[in-house]
């Protein structure tokens, strides 16, 4: 398997580090280290900085009663805690998606947006931003769009072009507001890629501004 | 051969050994040694994310002091120091008590961060090694105000920006002294290029 060419900055893979990303973002960053090791070693030295950091904080004292109180539980059932068994995702699921495509894209519910493409919303995260997949037939399109907020997608499977380049498995794109493009999937394959979008999309088209209001009604029940 | 994580010169205790005592053999005064050294720093922690919430700390203690008993067999000290693996249990059950507190579905920290999950090969082992030591040796030689801003992102949980508004400085400095000083634990990595 080829190594993604499309990375996040080091500022989103830090902040994944430290825990400070968004939810949405934290699943991007998440889905693209599964493929690409570069990334998730950089992640790896994230982590250890932030062990150093950790060590040489002055200390706050901590109660007696606490130690004995975590003592006195050590051997308490636990069984959240415990029986988190090794989660096994769905064949061609990436682990980070695991909990939410637990039995594979093909379980989930597909919606139609055009003739050769199809969405399924996954979930809001705490900023309201959309988590959902996109599914694009072999040499399938999207709308041209531009967007109100950041659009981040990872492909999850087969690969797209849009007005920039060939994209592949684990390549990871920032969009950000305004940029138009309208992403074309390859011929030998459909591609299915995670997107998290920040705001509605806004669809240049001329059909497709009647839709707009609709689409920005979805976000304002969020 | 196999390679672990060796005591560090300027600890008095051997860590990786008692990480092993606490997973292998259950020893609870092992455990006692570990909660006595970083309960203190997990707390301080908590405070420096939220601080005043005296509450919260000492919940985050417990939770994490339960997860190093409970996943001690996971922690591999071949690939990383005890403090990484510490970083990353406090780092995930910070996050998951500030979501409970929330209502609507959220991701669990556990779904977004899974390091104990990667079986790497030999050599990305023996990398993640080297990079383990090279960062621990060097990231307190980084300039003040280097680690200044990597204290405020890791342990405040501030984005660059609110470091950035903290400091009064321009968003770009705070970027560039990021970038600085990631650069320069790189750099140390590479020794022999």
């Amino acid at each position: 398997m080829s190594l993604p060419n499309h990375h996040p900055s080091a500022e989103m893979l830090l902040n994944y580090s430290a825990g400070t990303a968004l939810p949405g973002h934290a699943l991007c960053v998440a889905t693209h280290i599964e493929f690409c090791s570069a990334c998730r070693a950089a992640h790896q030295r994230y982590n250890a900085a932030g062990g150093k950091l950790l060590e040489e904080l002055s200390e706050t004292s901590v109660k007696p009663k606490l130690k004995e109180q975590v003592l006195a539980l050590l051997d308490q059932e636990r069984p959240d805690a415990a029986a988190r068994k090794p989660v096994k995702p769905a064949p061609g699921v990436p682990r980070a998606l695991s909990s939410l495509v637990p039995e594979g894209f093909e379980k989930l519910k597909w919606q139609m947006i055009s003739a050769s493409a199809r969405s399924s919303f996954l979930m809001d995260d705490e900023q309201g931003a959309k988590i959902n997949l996109l599914k694009l037939k072999p040499g399938g399109s999207v709308a041209h769009h531009n967007h109100l907020g950041d659009e981040y997608t990872v492909i999850v499977k087969g690969s797209f072009s849009d007005e920039d380049g060939l994209y592949g498995p684990g390549d990871f794109l920032l969009r950000t507001a305004r940029e138009q493009h309208s992403p074309i999937a390859t011929r030998d394959s459909e591609c299915i890629c995670l997107t998290v979008q920040e705001a509605p999309l806004q669809f240049t088209g001329r059909l497709f501004r009647l839709l707009n209001p609709f689409l920005r009604r979805q976000y304002a029940s969020a | 051969m196999k390679l672990t994580m060796q005591k560090e010169p300027g600890d008095a205790v051997d860590w990786p050994q008692v990480m092993t005592a606490i997973a292998e053999t259950r020893d609870r005064d092992a455990f006692a040694m570990f909660f006595d050294h970083f309960a203190p720093k997990v707390k301080a922690f908590s405070l420096s994310r939220l601080p005043g919430a005296e509450l919260v700390a000492d919940e985050l203690v417990q939770e994490v002091m339960l997860k190093v008993w409970d996943k001690a067999g996971t922690y591999r000290a071949e690939l990383a120091s005890p403090t990484t693996w510490l970083f990353t249990l406090v780092r995930n059950c910070h996050i998951d008590m500030l979501r409970r507190s929330k209502s609507n579905r959220t991701l669990a920290a556990d779904d977004l961060w899974y390091e104990d999950d990667y079986e790497p090969d030999p050599f990305a082992a023996l990398q993640q090694q080297r990079s383990e030591l090279g960062v621990r040796k060097s990231l307190l030689t980084l300039p003040e105000e280097q680690l200044d801003v990597l204290r405020r992102v890791y342990l405040q949980g501030k984005s660059h920006q609110q470091a950035a508004e903290d400091l009064g400085l321009p968003l770009g400095t705070v970027k560039s002294r990021i970038r600085l000083a990631f650069k320069k634990l790189e750099s140390v990595l590479r020794p022999e290029q």
